[in-house]
């Protein structure tokens, strides 16, 4: 509908559980957003992230390798402009809050609903 | 067209374009009213000199005049002349100053002969002027032999009289000379003096007439002035006055909102205004300039402040969505600990909202509210609590609706009178170490029993009861000094299990009142019910007995991934005096048996023994002697190097004593409190008092233990009892 004038944008999804992977692609119906790829830790998403160049990053924080806040710190270091929502459970807000510190720019909690997914994507872009 | 002029008058009628104008009058009133007024006056002025001077001077030509005159009259008459000629020199003198005076170069010079003039334009002389000077010369000529003369006019001859001498004639002819000029000269110097006058008159007319109107003017423009000025002191007093009301409304609100608010900046310092509520939500009063972080410190965790402090800081970064990032406040909802002065701390939940605040776009602070959530959280909680009440009512409902009615009956019964029992204990006087000792002994397998049957009926909520207050039994058994305070606490929780016990009997009795008042639906538990409650007084029956048991090893079997069968022969005999104590052993056996002795499935197919365990129950009647209760399981059997081990371990025997045990003596370890050899306690086993409480319990009716074992085979417990009881629960009467 809108994405006429505005160009698309590329999403990549991070999380090591397969399952959570297939549900943020299945349900994310944003149509400026255009799923690149996915990676299921720290060290494969930042190797993923510099070949796609992706404008969106939805983010685990538990992950083996390298972990979420670690993860953020490298993609943010790679490109500023990145918008990066961390997806993970609340138990540990301190570490939540952490990855925001480190340059992520909001957070949605598991678990969540399509609803929920699709508007934080849609005000994370309205940033963009 | 009047909305072209309220166009126009719009912008002025505000105070800038007031004040605009105000300063356009003030110059214009410099410029209209002050440097003309002030040169019209010196024109004023300066024309006055002149016709003042003039009007000296105006007066010189017929003074000359008449000097001449006098002078020829005095010459004829042979008189004397000399004063006239005075005169004459006098008057000219005059005349020619004031002449010389009036046409000295000055600003405003009124009587210029040519070139720039004041402010009043072309001189005023004028021609005039040059017309008197011209004269004057012409006059100036005839008259220099006159005022040239010197000495006496007169000759005396004594004959002819006094005549004119040779200079007298020639005065008489000069003066004759000199009034034939002045003739024309004078009256022509007079014309030109008056038509001067007359000009610096009108001048001075108008210049009156000028200045008046400008006086007017400037009346005008100051009474303009005034208004103006008075309207914007108005406007000004109107805009304080709003913003005195502004202010005080500010203040009101922060005063009377219920909700903690202030500013943070960007060193996360509390700014200096806040509302009241923030006193009475963090009892303190120095908020202004207080660092967020000292605010928090005293009243939340170490871990829950830098996460906080940490937060708000991600808040300044421009990067982090506002929204996206509320629900990790760590301070949503927080517990905090106030003191309340008197030294007792006073807990509360808080909740912490953040936004940020933006000026032209720029972020300048963080608005934090905070409000009391207490009511809030303690009502969630009690919610949740009656929610599990409930559930637990359900549960409790289910099980019972579960449980074979006798076996019921019987439970209640029997934890009926164990209650009894554990608040006759609980009453009983003690002083020393030793009884506080026994008594707790007591307490233990009273409650333990009861636990062992509920367990049996899969009552869980009255197990897990019973289970706690076995912890606190247990703690107090491990306290080094007891005295009578420490049993208090136990009260409350005897208390607890009683209630309950009572809320599980008044179920049963509410079950069998609606099978009265509804007797075509034949509930079967409470039809059951009904049926045994009227059995019982008969007398002998296994009332159950057995089938507890079963049930009791089937669970326990299966919470310990242990397979067995329990096989009861006999449990019809029992006689009612013994049918407690039987169940009561009977219960702690099995347990014992299928915890301890039956191994787990692939440990008996692996010595080659059927993966299920077997355990024998057998009551005998054994005539004279009394009865006979058997326990039998086909599992590991006892290990004596195991017992001692665990004694060494639990301090029963020292290491000598170990190897001096023969096997008997071994045995009659497993009676003593506290022995266990499993290590962590679960509801099934690990207290250390199954073994012990069988001992007493058989002992309590004056009947004795014996043991037999094979490693690896079996183990075989065998209680000797007497013909006649022995009243174990006189207590119980008490």
């Amino acid at each position: 509908m809108d994405d006429g004038p505005k160009r698309s944008l590329k999403l990549m999804i991070v999380d090591d559980s397969n399952i959570i992977r297939r549900r943020i692609e299945r349900s994310q119906q944003i149509a400026r957003l255009e799923v690149v790829g996915a990676a299921s830790n720290g060290r494969e998403a930042v190797e993923l992230f510099r070949r796609t160049q992706p404008d969106v990053v939805t983010m685990d924080l538990t992950m083996p390798e390298m972990d979420g806040v670690e993860c953020v710190q490298e993609l943010v270091a790679i490109n500023s402009k990145v918008l990066i929502l961390v997806v993970s459970a609340l138990a540990d807000k301190a570490t939540a809050v952490d990855a925001i510190e480190k340059g992520a720019n909001g957070f949605l909690c598991k678990p969540f609903t399509d609803r929920q997914l699709n508007d934080a994507l849609e005000e994370l872009l309205s940033e963009a | 067209m009047n909305s072209r002029l309220g166009g126009i008058l719009k912008p002025l009628l505000t105070p800038a374009g007031l004040l605009v104008l105000v300063v356009i009058l003030g110059l214009s009133f410099v410029a209209i009213v002050l440097v003309p007024g002030f040169e019209l006056a010196s024109e004023v002025a300066e024309t006055s000199t002149a016709l003042k001077l003039l009007g000296e001077q105006q007066r010189h030509p017929s003074l000359i005049r008449a000097s001449l005159e006098s002078m020829r009259d005095r010459l004829g008459a042979r008189g004397y002349i000399q004063e006239s000629l005075d005169q004459l020199r006098a008057s000219n003198s005059q005349l020619d100053r004031g002449l010389h005076e009036m046409t000295v170069e000055r600003p405003g010079n009124w009587f210029a002969l040519t070139g720039a003039t004041g402010a009043s334009g072309a001189p005023i002389a004028g021609k005039h002027a040059a017309q008197l000077l011209d004269a004057w010369a012409r006059e100036l000529v005839v008259l220099k032999p006159v005022l040239a003369y010197h000495g006496v006019p007169y000759r005396d001859n004594e004959s002819t009289g006094t005549n004119l001498n040779e200079s007298g004639r020639d005065l008489e002819r000069d003066l004759n000379a000199a009034l034939r000029a002045s003739r024309h000269v004078l009256p022509q110097l007079d014309t030109e003096f008056t038509a001067i006058a007359n000009a610096l008159q009108s001048t001075n007319v108008r210049s009156a007439t000028q200045l008046r109107l400008v006086m007017i003017s400037g009346l005008v423009i100051a009474l303009a002035l005034v208004v103006l000025v008075t309207v914007l002191l108005k406007a000004r007093q109107r805009q304080e006055s709003s913003l005195r009301q502004a202010r005080q409304q500010t203040a009101d609100i922060l005063r009377t909102v219920k909700d903690g608010l202030f500013l943070l900046d960007l060193n996360l310092v509390i700014g200096s205004a806040y509302s009241g509520a923030l006193e009475t939500l963090f009892q303190r009063k120095d908020f202004a300039g207080l660092a967020f972080e000292d605010l928090l410190k005293s009243i939340v965790s170490e871990r829950t402040l830098a996460t906080a402090l940490k937060f708000v800081k991600i808040l300044w970064a421009e990067r982090t969505n506002e929204k996206l990032v509320k629900t990790i406040n760590p301070l949503g909802e927080v517990e905090v600990h106030l003191d309340a002065g008197n030294g007792k701390f006073d807990t509360r939940y808080l909740q912490f909202d953040f936004h940020r605040v933006r000026v032209d776009g720029e972020m300048t602070h963080v608005l934090v509210s905070v409000s009391d959530v207490t009511a809030r959280v303690d009502l969630a909680n009690e919610l949740q609590a009656s929610q599990s009440k409930a559930q637990g009512q359900v549960d409790t409902l289910l099980g019972i609706l579960h449980i074979d009615p006798a076996q019921l009956s019987s439970f209640l019964g029997d934890s009926s009178a164990a209650m009894k029992m554990i608040n006759a204990v609980l009453r009983e006087p003690a002083r020393e170490e030793g009884m506080f000792r026994k008594k707790l002994d007591t307490l233990f397998r009273q409650v333990h029993s009861v636990k062992g049957e509920a367990a049996a009926l899969g009552l869980s909520s009255i197990e897990s009861r019973a289970h706690a207050f076995e912890d606190d039994l247990k703690s107090l058994k491990e306290k080094p000094a007891l005295s009578g305070n420490d049993f208090l606490p136990l009260v409350i929780k005897l208390d607890d299990l009683l209630t309950h016990l009572q809320s599980v009997g008044d179920l049963v009795s509410r079950l069998s009142r609606l099978h009265i008042a509804q007797p075509e639906v034949v509930h079967t538990t409470t039809a059951v019910l009904e049926q045994e409650k009227q059995k019982q007084p008969e007398g002998r029956a296994d009332s159950g007995v057995a089938a507890t048991l079963q049930q009791l090893a089937a669970r326990v079997a299966r919470e310990n991934n242990k397979e067995a069968s329990l096989k009861c022969t006999g449990f019809d005999m029992v006689p009612e005096d013994y049918r407690r104590t039987v169940k009561d052993i009977g219960v702690q056996a099995v347990r014992n048996a299928i915890v301890h002795g039956i191994e787990a499935p692939a440990e008996r197919l692996s010595v080659g023994k059927a993966q299920q365990g077997m355990v024998r129950l057998t009551f005998q009647d054994v005539g004279d002697s009394g009865y006979k209760l058997i326990v039998e399981d086909d599992g590991q059997g006892l290990s004596t190097d195991r017992i001692k081990e665990v004694a060494l371990k639990k301090g029963f025997i020292t290491a000598e004593r170990a190897l001096s045990l023969d096997t008997k003596q071994t045995f009659a370890l497993l009676f003593q409190p506290g022995f266990s050899t499993v290590e962590t306690a679960t509801m099934d086993a690990g207290r250390g008092v199954g073994m012990n409480l069988i001992a007493d319990l058989t002992n309590q009716v004056g009947g004795r233990v014996s043991v037999a074992t094979s490693a690896g085979k079996f183990t075989r417990l065998t209680m000797t009892l007497p013909r006649a009881a022995k009243r174990a629960d006189d207590i119980e009467a008490a």
